[in-house]
């Protein structure tokens, strides 16, 4: 047996967890090596923990499980060829097909790996469900695609609209530029409007103020207005343009081009004094 | 069998160089050739358990090793341990993938990427 009682409780649980992993090679592998596999397996395991602890066994549990996805296509495929010529051999002697039914280690063995192969089927289903985008389209968080630059751009350095929803205004800072913040003022969150007289976002809690294009203007606040990026699509869905990553406003080349507000990606404001590109 | 030659079995996997040429001074049992292996390559490759059987059993297959039935030294050794050892013809093969290695070697020392042998 190589077990020995001998042996400290993580060696002897980390082989025990071996001989388990040992039932996915095939099974006249097995019968031939099994017993050399796990000595070895507990002469290096033993080896491992009495020069590192608990870390040279991380270390060295990694590198079997490296092992194993290694030479376990490989095991099989050696033994499918093996008997594959065996079979051939036999043909030629007499016709007599093996048929026999699963005996109880194949069906243990077949379960052991079907359970494996579920449990991978599971990580990959997890995977793709987290690869999915977390919000929808027009769910804030996600996209907004508000239409063709020349039907949704507001009259140039005219009062800026604001989509509720979305939690930004947009707002057309001169002939060709457009900026999209958030609703919210950086000071203290409340919910600053525009004042059409004076031409300024104003917050009414503290009377932060801000240019139209979200530049800090006065006030207690610590910076412009935070900004979602702003996408410029093409007929084809073709990312064109995008607000880059100091927030400045980005400017439209073309009429055409779809205009979608990104609400996943929050481009923080200035601090004060910090102007943004004008044309 | 018809006339087997050395090339046929070229080029030889890297675990499968290694663990011959543990095996080119003397015999050894499975535990053995993997710390030789650890020792020629200045432990850079670590071959495991299932890496190691795996090669034992498919150049066992291919006739390049045999079990050899005496223990190098019954005194010391356990009973139990299975020693392994070169054929002529896992000689012979060992041999030809180390001449085609060193002729890849000498092609990298003329189009310099490797510096001259002193």
């Amino acid at each position: 047996m190589v077990i020995r009682t001998r042996d400290p409780l993580p060696v002897s649980l980390s082989i025990q967890i071996y001989r388990g992993l040992i039932r996915a090679y095939p099974a006249s592998f097995r019968q031939e090596f099994k017993a050399h596999m796990l000595q070895v397996f507990r002469d290096d395991c033993l080896g491992a923990f009495g020069r590192a602890a608990y870390g040279g066994l991380l270390a060295f549990w990694l590198y079997t499980i490296k092992d194993f996805l290694n030479s376990i296509f490989s095991t099989h495929a050696l033994e499918e060829r093996l008997r594959l010529e065996m079979r051939r051999q036999t043909m030629g002697e007499t016709l007599k097909i093996n048929t026999e039914a699963l005996n109880r280690r194949e069906f243990l063995n077949f379960t052991w790996l079907a359970s494996l192969g579920f449990l991978l089927v599971d990580l990959g289903g997890v995977a793709y469900l987290f690869s999915m985008p977390l919000f929808g389209e027009g769910e804030y968080g996600g996209r907004f695609t508000l239409g063709r630059a020349r039907d949704v751009l507001p009259a140039a350095g005219g009062a800026p609209v604001n989509v509720p929803k979305g939690k930004f205004w947009f707002a057309r800072t001169g002939d060709d530029k457009i900026v999209a913040p958030y609703k919210v003022c950086p000071h203290l969150g409340c919910l600053y409007n525009w004042n059409s007289a004076a031409n300024i976002f104003l917050c009414p809690c503290h009377y932060s103020q801000y240019e139209q294009d979200g530049t800090y203007a006065a006030g207690p606040a610590p910076r412009s207005l935070d900004r979602f990026v702003i996408r410029l699509l093409d007929d084809q869905g073709v990312e064109v343009a995008s607000t880059d990553g100091e927030g400045n406003p980005l400017s439209v080349p073309n009429e055409d081009l779809q205009v979608v507000i990104d609400t996943g990606s929050l481009v923080r404001g200035k601090p004060k004094g910090q102007r943004y590109t004008q044309v | 069998m018809p006339d087997i030659t050395p090339d046929q079995f070229l080029p030889l996997t890297p675990a499968a160089f290694h663990i011959l040429l543990a095996l080119a001074y003397e015999e050894k049992h499975g535990y053995a050739i993997m710390q030789e292996v650890e020792a020629i390559s200045d432990g850079q490759v670590k071959i495991g358990p299932g890496t190691l059987y795996g090669t034992i059993k498919r150049t066992l297959t291919d006739g390049l090793i045999e079990e050899s039935e005496e223990r190098p030294d019954p005194a010391l050794d356990d009973q139990r341990r299975r020693y392994y050892r070169l054929t002529g013809r896992g000689r012979a093969v060992l041999r030809a993938e180390a001449e085609r290695l060193a002729q890849l070697v000498a092609q990298a020392r003329e189009r310099r990427v490797l510096g001259r042998a002193t």
